[in-house]
């Protein structure tokens, strides 16, 4: 096919610089594992600095915690209930809520983004619940609701607006182009919903979800607060907040945070691998 | 105005494929204005026109993708319909799906008609080697360059052995020498496949490099200013008397229009 020599050219040296870059991530990663290790060490010396001024047993240094968190996993708390017991209760209610939030915010901001007047004449009732914050929704949910609905209805509120705005917003911005390009083959609406309008929307729902995913972790204490068991690391925090104990309440925030920062890893770990078309994978 | 009847009676001898006349308003805008023509089969037509004046307006009606205000486009003696007819689009932004491989992109049109995998295997293999992009199959868009991914848009668009090719500045992106190099290409594989192409491009050289007939449009409302048949022998020579007094010859009507 060499019909013209000096293109060929041109054309291996272009394949030889779209491999680098996985070999650049791959160093940048190194590096950036190394310097997560440091700064995390940085951070608990300022924390343990910060605490021995402070002097108060109200601040906890963070041998103190780590001290509470071993003792929460071999004893249990003061009803007796271990910390795998507490992450896994909380563990289950945060993926029913987060999962319902996916299941409805995805097909609907879909529905929505293809018919933009199925939003733009309902938005006046939408839109302000978007704002009410779900702490705020604690007493109407008591009253409504029971049992495990509680927690999920809670966690819903949190994840849904981000991943449905999202998708919508996404559906919106759909390269007119290639709506065209399938178009002019002949395709029909269905097919260029599943061909052109969610390959091109997939990355904005992963954001979503990422972002959703967030906020279902943040709203945590508040569901468990009116949940009603007496399991979850939400509950965990607001029983020794009661005693005034504050390594066991900081214990149960980091192990949030942890495990809500490992989700967003996993998610973004199946981002990448979804996503290699991409040229950059955003945060 | 009617410069149409002389090369008209060379095209009445070959079957008329395209028969296009329309006008199109934007709100009070007047962008085609009683635009008329007819196109044989197999022809190659260029349409030059200074930027803005509605090439690209014209061109995706006749591909069916927006409607006239008035009027009609016929393939065949049938209003335009890419649902029902073969046609491809080559696109005068970047239109390589991203989130397909080079492979997959170039598939799309047969996969949307529904041609069988083996079909698709063999068609696909073909135009890939055609267009010189062997060894380059499971590439994504962003890891080519911008030249390759016109090739993949181009062998998408002749993948389907369209009935009709619409170019809308195919090459308009790509730096001169990549360019140039299209424009055979283009040729070559036009005179592999013979098919009816509409090619628009506001470079007057290219047209008169690769059309049978140019269609000179004047600023909008557009009307079809003059309709040049170019009667030279391929390949074409660029610094050759006659193609330089033909490209004189329509850039004056450019010169008049400004």
């Amino acid at each position: 096919m060499a019909k013209n020599p000096s293109l060929e050219v041109v054309e291996s040296k272009v394949a030889v610089v779209a491999k680098t870059p996985s070999n650049a991530l791959h160093k940048i990663l190194k590096h950036d594992i190394a310097f997560n290790t440091v700064n995390v060490f940085f951070a608990l010396v300022l924390w343990t600095t910060v605490a021995m001024v402070v002097n108060s047993p109200f601040v906890p240094t963070p041998i103190k915690v780590w001290n509470a968190t071993l003792r929460l996993i071999q004893f249990g708390d003061i009803e007796g209930f271990t910390l795998s017991k507490h992450i896994t209760a909380s563990i289950i209610r945060i993926l029913c809520g987060f999962g319902l939030s996916c299941v409805l915010g995805i097909p609907l901001g879909i529905l929505m983004g293809l018919f933009p007047k199925l939003y733009t004449r309902t938005r006046a009732v939408i839109e302000p619940i978007r704002f009410i914050p779900p702490i705020a929704w604690i007493p109407m949910s008591i009253v409504i609701l029971v049992g495990f609905s509680r927690y999920v209805f809670l966690i819903w509120l949190g994840a849904f607006f981000p991943i449905w705005i999202n998708t919508l917003v996404g559906v919106g911005r759909v390269n007119q182009v290639y709506m065209n390009v399938a178009k002019v083959f002949g395709a029909g609406k269905n097919i260029r919903v599943t061909k052109i309008v969610v390959p091109s929307v997939l990355p904005d729902i992963t954001s979503g979800m990422r972002v959703g995913l967030g906020m279902a972790w943040m709203c945590i204490v508040a569901a468990e607060m009116i949940g009603g068991e007496a399991v979850g690391v939400g509950r965990l925090i607001l029983k020794y907040a009661e005693l005034l104990q504050l390594a066991p309440v900081i214990s149960g925030m980091l192990i949030i945070g942890v495990i809500g920062f490992l989700m967003n890893e996993i998610l973004l770990q199946v981002e990448k691998r979804m996503f290699k078309w991409r040229w950059e994978v955003s945060l | 105005m009617e410069m149409g009847s002389v090369p008209m009676k060379d095209v009445m001898m070959t079957k008329e494929k395209i028969k296009v006349h329309v006008d199109k308003y934007f709100g009070d805008f007047h962008v085609l204005q009683n635009i008329h023509f007819t196109i044989a089969e197999n022809e190659f037509v260029c349409i030059v026109g200074p930027s803005g004046c509605g090439k690209t307006v014209l061109l995706q009606i006749i591909a069916g993708l927006i409607p006239p205000t008035k009027g009609q486009v016929t393939m065949d003696g049938e209003p335009i319909d890419p649902a029902k007819q073969n046609v491809s689009f080559v696109f005068q932004e970047p239109s390589c799906l991203p989130w397909r491989t080079l492979w997959n992109d170039i598939k799309f049109g047969l996969e949307i008609k529904g041609y069988s995998q083996d079909e698709i295997q063999e068609r696909v293999k073909k135009i890939i080697e055609i267009v010189g992009l062997t060894g380059f199959e499971r590439y994504y868009p962003h890891q080519i360059s911008g030249g390759m991914k016109q090739r993949v848009a181009i062998a998408r668009a002749f993948v389907t052995q369209p009935d009709l090719l619409l170019m809308d500045e195919p090459f308009g992106h790509l730096d001169a020498q990549t360019r140039y190099y299209m424009q055979m290409e283009i040729l070559r594989i036009w005179e592999q496949m013979k098919r009816t192409v509409i090619f628009v491009t506001n470079n007057v050289e290219e047209a008169v490099y690769l059309g049978e007939r140019v269609f000179v449009l004047s600023p909008p409302p557009a009307i079809i200013k003059a309709e040049i048949p170019i009667k030279l022998q391929r390949p074409r020579d660029l610094t050759d008397q006659k193609f330089l007094s033909i490209r004189k010859e329509i850039t004056v009507f450019y010169e008049v229009m400004i």
